[in-house]
């Protein structure tokens, strides 16, 4: 590991800046503000998975006391389509055409709550139902209903190398799986919400519950036909996000609304509205076939990964473009052949969550790499050893790994560990119950992720200023979404700048104050952003150092250093070849489970794990991230799923839709981190967020496995398909 | 949205039958309960079903501020629980503990710590989940209910009154007072009982049962079994016992076989349906390996004689 021992600020586990304001309730959430004569909207959304929209009489909710508008797609001024990521397909209120139940065909806006919601009641709609489409199979059968002109195919990508069927001559053994993997929720606790406040007849303030707010402001601008000068977002205190937030269209609906009636409104979704309409994890099906030299290694393979992307694009594209390069896992494999897609239906649309597509595939190629170990008769990590990246090796992608690469050491750290565990508490042998009457076994899983946005040059931006007391203020664009992102950048800045902490204040994710500097999300903002913050630090502390601000006099511009930061990544080719990202976490995760044969309940006993994510800046924010990540990681494994019925969420809420609770969270976590000196963040940092949750799905399973002889090709391993599998 | 017009407050039970019968304070009708008018505990099952469903409520009648429905009391034998004790109540209960212990077992596995605050036993009968957490552990306790009405009270065995999902055979206008359970050591003094309490769910908190189930036992000195019960919960439109599974333990000391043999009678005798949460044949499985586990379990806490 990079040394941290000489640095005051970095490496410190500092309290989180946010952390009494939220214990104390005065945090202030998008829903929390109030403001003078504000105006409350309800959605009116369709009832049909997929429908044309035949027309809107709002004549009777008008008439209700306190309703002051309805507005519906004919009230918007621009063009009435948004969208992240370059794709622009979603309308913010339906036309003619509705592609997902519970899609917003109007909004009523009005003096209360309770009159937004009895008038949406008395909007009369027309519909003319049309056949839907639910699943990709049926949505790119020869006859189904097109959602779009161009038909359902929403986008697919290649990853090529080398000759897979060549490999698959040669091999030894090939093995051949399917896996599915369910659509999931980020349950946040806080639902989305926005407030948007008319300044003056030509300017808009909206803030909003989100992981970024300038392609926001970019999207609002374009709903309103205005510059985007005349809107400002800010983002409130976010409660959760996990890759969810922002919900484009609620952000440009609540503007609208406030334009229109000159008044402030407010949106909060209910709980059920959240879950119904609001971006999730894709559901993939990954059929994966390695074929393997005798000796263990891989010599090919062939993956073919389908996404059901719903409705609309919004992160499709790059959630797949993702996923087919990282679904080899990080090991050496020179041929490689490997498609995915992203396929339209009339389900809600998924979008971007922890892992970014990435889960979905670690979940396949994890077990691929048990079952291959057991077919060999190899060692689980035995058989990751021999294929793991190391420096000087191309991934599936043809990026060379950078020297001072700590994959193989997190796999020999984890062997070590799993020696010392088998010396002390042994678990007895497969199907065999202990002393307590559960069936024991540990799983191991191994993944990398590429830290920052897939083959772009991700940009990372931002600015500092000396005040007039001496102390300094950090502007950052992206929100802090619970993860603590404000008190790492405030970190590294106070680090570069050599001043004690906290003596840096940061105002994050305000179009009025802070430049463009990309979301809340691909496990960026500690390197990306992180890099931005470093480098203004430390043209400040020159400016400063060189006597810089030293006549500044009251009245004077206060001083001001920006920076930006660029990785070095390049796009890929049309085999999908080209280095994607700047720099990459690896890490492993073992996890131990026990299995009550009478039930087949599982419970995670202990997890260790072993990463390679450069020094680490806050080791409490580490920490909550891994234990946080295995907790998502557990609920992906054992609990969730959204269950969908013709595009109707069946568990649209906390009681049918089961995470794991605190009980359900009490197993030890124990996260080591190894030696690396190839990270591109501030101090050779590297991203965790996504990382701390990607392994365990699979461990978990293979843990399973090991206890119990079942394997488990989809998720949610529920208890009832563990028993199952013990009664086989 | 759901909306409440007032709520009630009454002191006595006299006054909340009136509340009950008049239909509120603002409708002096006489007669049956009014349609707009119901009674309130915790509001744990209420307050929800409210929401979801967007129910108007002329008048709830909150019964928490009546003295004479709280509180755990044991009196010649008979334990008897007020219909507004907490759960969390009947979970910290030394005495509950003592005298029928399932029940203190399963209160507190019901929901988290916070909503066990907050919900009632009275609530948690009245709204006659199949599911319900209080049922089992109360058949096997023999439960009787005190009910009042318009027309004086009346009492009726716990397992006449749960009908069906969500019905109970509560007249309107009834409330539900208290419960009562004879302790089974104070019945059968030649007994020594033990007990268990078992629920099947995915998670470790929060939790709607998949199945549940409890078992009592009574041995006499020569360790041979003279009372059995059983009930389970969660297969069936209600909780109920399964005589036959009992019966197959009474007058057997309580080996391997005698206890799988109860068991399968008790899966027999299951009725569960396939839902979200769990196929029909998982349940009966369920059924009958947990049925072995809490005999077995209770057979383990009968306490040793001479204490
Ligand atoms: C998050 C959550 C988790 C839960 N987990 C569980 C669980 O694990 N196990 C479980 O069994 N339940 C669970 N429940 C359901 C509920 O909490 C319990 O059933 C609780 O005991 C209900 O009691 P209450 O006092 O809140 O009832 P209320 O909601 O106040 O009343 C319920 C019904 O009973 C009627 N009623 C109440 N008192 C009387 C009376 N004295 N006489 C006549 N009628 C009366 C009411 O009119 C109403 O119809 C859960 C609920 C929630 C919200």
């Amino acid at each position: 590991m990079a040394t941290t021992s000489t640095l005051t600020a970095v490496g410190r586990p500092f309290e989180r800046l946010d952390g009494e304001r939220k214990a104390r309730g005065q945090a202030l959430y998008a829903a929390d503000i109030e403001l003078p004569s504000m105006l409350h909207g309800r959605l009116v959304r369709s009832p049909h998975a997929h429908a044309r929209l035949l027309g809107v009489d709002p004549s009777a909710a008008l008439a209700v006391p306190g309703v002051v508008a309805v507005l519906t797609a004919k009230d918007v001024p621009g063009r009435n389509a948004v969208g992240s990521r370059g794709v622009q397909d979603q309308p913010i209120l339906v036309t003619d055409h509705v592609r997902f139940l519970g899609e917003p065909v109007a909004m009523v806006v009005a003096e209360s709550v309770a009159a937004a919601t009895q008038g949406t009641a008395k909007v009369k709609v027309d519909y003319e139902p049309l056949r839907g489409v639910f699943t990709p199979e049926e949505a790119l059968a020869p006859d189904a209903p097109a959602l779009f002109e161009r038909g359902n195919l929403c986008h697919q990508a290649r990853t090529r190398r080398g000759d897979f069927d060549a490999a698959r001559r040669q091999a030894a053994l090939v093995v051949t799986n399917v896996y599915r993997t369910p659509m999931v929720d980020h349950a946040f606790l806080e639902p989305h919400a926005a407030v948007a406040r008319p300044d003056g007849g030509d300017a808009v303030t909206v803030w909003v519950t989100a992981k970024t707010v300038h392609p926001m402001m970019d999207e609002i601008s374009r709903i309103l036909g205005w510059p985007k000068e005349k809107v400002r977002v800010i983002a409130a205190t976010v409660g959760g996000s996990f890759g969810g937030k922002p919900e484009i269209p609620l952000g440009c609906l609540v503007a609208l609304a406030a334009v229109r009636t000159g008044r402030p409104v407010k949106m909060v979704y209910t709980r059920e509205e959240t879950f119904q309409t609001s971006a999730k994890r894709h559901p993939y099906v990954v059929r994966l076939t390695h074929a393997m030299a005798a000796d263990g290694h891989i010599l090919g393979l062939h993956a073919d990964i389908t996404a059901d992307a719903g409705a609309y694009t919004t992160e499709s594209r790059a959630v797949v473009g993702r996923a087919v390069g990282h679904c080899a896992g990080p090991y050496y494999i020179p041929n490689v052949d490997v498609e995915g897609r992203a396929v339209f239906t009339n389900n809600p649309a998924p979008g971007a969550m922890r892992g970014y597509g990435v889960p979905q595939v670690a979940f396949a190629h994890e077990i691929q790499m048990d079952i291959i170990a057991a077919r060999l008769g190899l060692d689980p990590v035995e058989v990751r050893l021999r294929n793991v990246l190391k420096p000087g090796l191309p991934t599936i992608t043809g990026q060379p790994v950078l020297e001072g690469v700590g994959a193989e050491a997190c796999l020999l750290r984890i062997r070590e560990l799993l020696a010392a565990e088998d010396a002390t508490d042994p678990c007895p042998p497969q199907g065999v119950p202990d002393r307590n009457g559960e069936l024991l076994g540990w799983g191991v899983a191994t993944f990398y992720y590429g830290n920052g946005r897939t083959a772009v040059e991700d940009v990372g931006r931002a600015r500092i200023r000396r005040e007039a007391d001496g102390s300094f203020t950090l502007f950052v664009g992206v929100p802090d979404v619970g993860q603590g992102s404000d008190t790492i950048l405030a970190q590294v800045a106070c680090e570069e700048l050599r001043v004690p902490w906290p003596a840096v204040k940061v105002i994050s994710a305000d179009t009025a104050h802070t430049l463009e500097t990309g979301p809340s999300s691909a496990s960026r903002v500690t390197v990306v952003v992180g890099r931005a913050v470093q480098e203004a630090a430390r043209r400040m502390r020159e400016f400063l150092d060189s006597g810089g601000g030293a006549d500044w006099r009251p009245g004077d511009p206060l001083p001001e250093m920006a920076a930006e930061y660029r990785t070095d990544s390049t796009s890929l080719d049309k085999n999908g070849q080209g280095s994607p990202y700047g720099t990459y976490t690896y890490g492993v995760q073992a996890v131990k489970v026990g299995v009550d044969p009478r039930t087949g309940k599982v419970a995670v006993r202990k997890v260790l794990a072993a990463y390679d994510v450069g020094p680490i800046v806050n080791p409490l924010l580490f920490q909550g991230q891994v234990e946080g990540g295995v907790t998502g990681g557990v609920g992906y494994a054992l609990f969730e799923g959204i269950r969908l019925t013709e595009g109707r969420v069946a568990n649209p809420n906390f009681h049918t839709y089961l995470l794991p609770t605190a009980l359900d969270s009490t197993a030890p976590v124990l996260a080591e981190t190894v030696e690396s000196h190839d990270g591109a963040g501030p101090f050779g940092a590297k991203g965790i967020g996504e990382p701390a949750s990607i392994p365990t799905a699979p461990a978990i399973a293979n843990a399973i496995h090991r206890a119990t002889g079942g394997r488990f090709f989809e998720l949610p391993i529920t208890m009832e398909k563990v028993y199952r599998a013990l009664r086989r | 949205m759901f909306e409440i017009t007032s709520v009630a407050k009454p002191a006595t039970v006299d006054e909340a039958l009136t509340y009950l019968t008049r239909g509120g304070a603002t409708m002096a009708k006489t007669g049956a309960a009014q349609p707009g008018v119901r009674l309130l505990a915790g509001g744990t099952d209420l307050l929800v079903a409210s929401r979801d469903r967007n129910l108007r409520w002329e008048t709830l009648i909150d019964l928490k501020n009546i003295p004479e429905l709280h509180g755990i009391h044991l009196s010649g034998g008979t334990l008897r629980v007020g219909s507004t004790t907490t759960i969390h109540e009947l979970a910290a209960s030394p005495l509950v503990a003592a005298t029928l212990p399932p029940l203190a077992e399963a209160a507190g596995m019901l929901g988290s710590y916070q909503l066990r605050q907050r919900a009632t036993l009275g609530g948690n009968i009245c709204n006659a989940s199949p599911a319900t957490e209080t049922a089992c552990p109360l058949l096997v306790g023999n439960a009787r209910v005190q009910l009042a009405g318009p027309t004086g009270t009346r009492t009726v065995p716990l397992c006449e009154l749960l009908l069906a999902p969500g019905k109970t055979a509560l007249e309107s206008g009834e409330i539900l007072v208290s419960v009562e359970c004879a302790v089974p050591e104070r019945a059968h003094p030649d007994l020594r009982y033990g007990g268990a309490y078992i629920k099947l769910g995915p998670r470790r908190a929060m939790d709607i049962a998949i199945v549940n189930v409890a078992v009592l036992v009574g041995l006499d000195t020569d360790s041979v079994c003279r009372d059995a019960r059983i009930a389970l919960g969660s297969v069936g439109p209600t909780a109920f016992r399964v005589p036959q599974a009992e019966d197959l333990l009474i007058g057997q000391a309580l080996g391997s076989n005698a206890v799988a043999a109860a068991a399968d009678a008790a899966r027999a005798a299951a009725r569960p349906i396939t839902d979200i949460r769990a196929t029909a044949g998982y349940r009966l499985d369920m059924v009958r390996n947990l049925v072995e586990t809490a005999i077995i379990t209770a057979l383990e806490r009968v306490t040793p004689a001479g204490l």
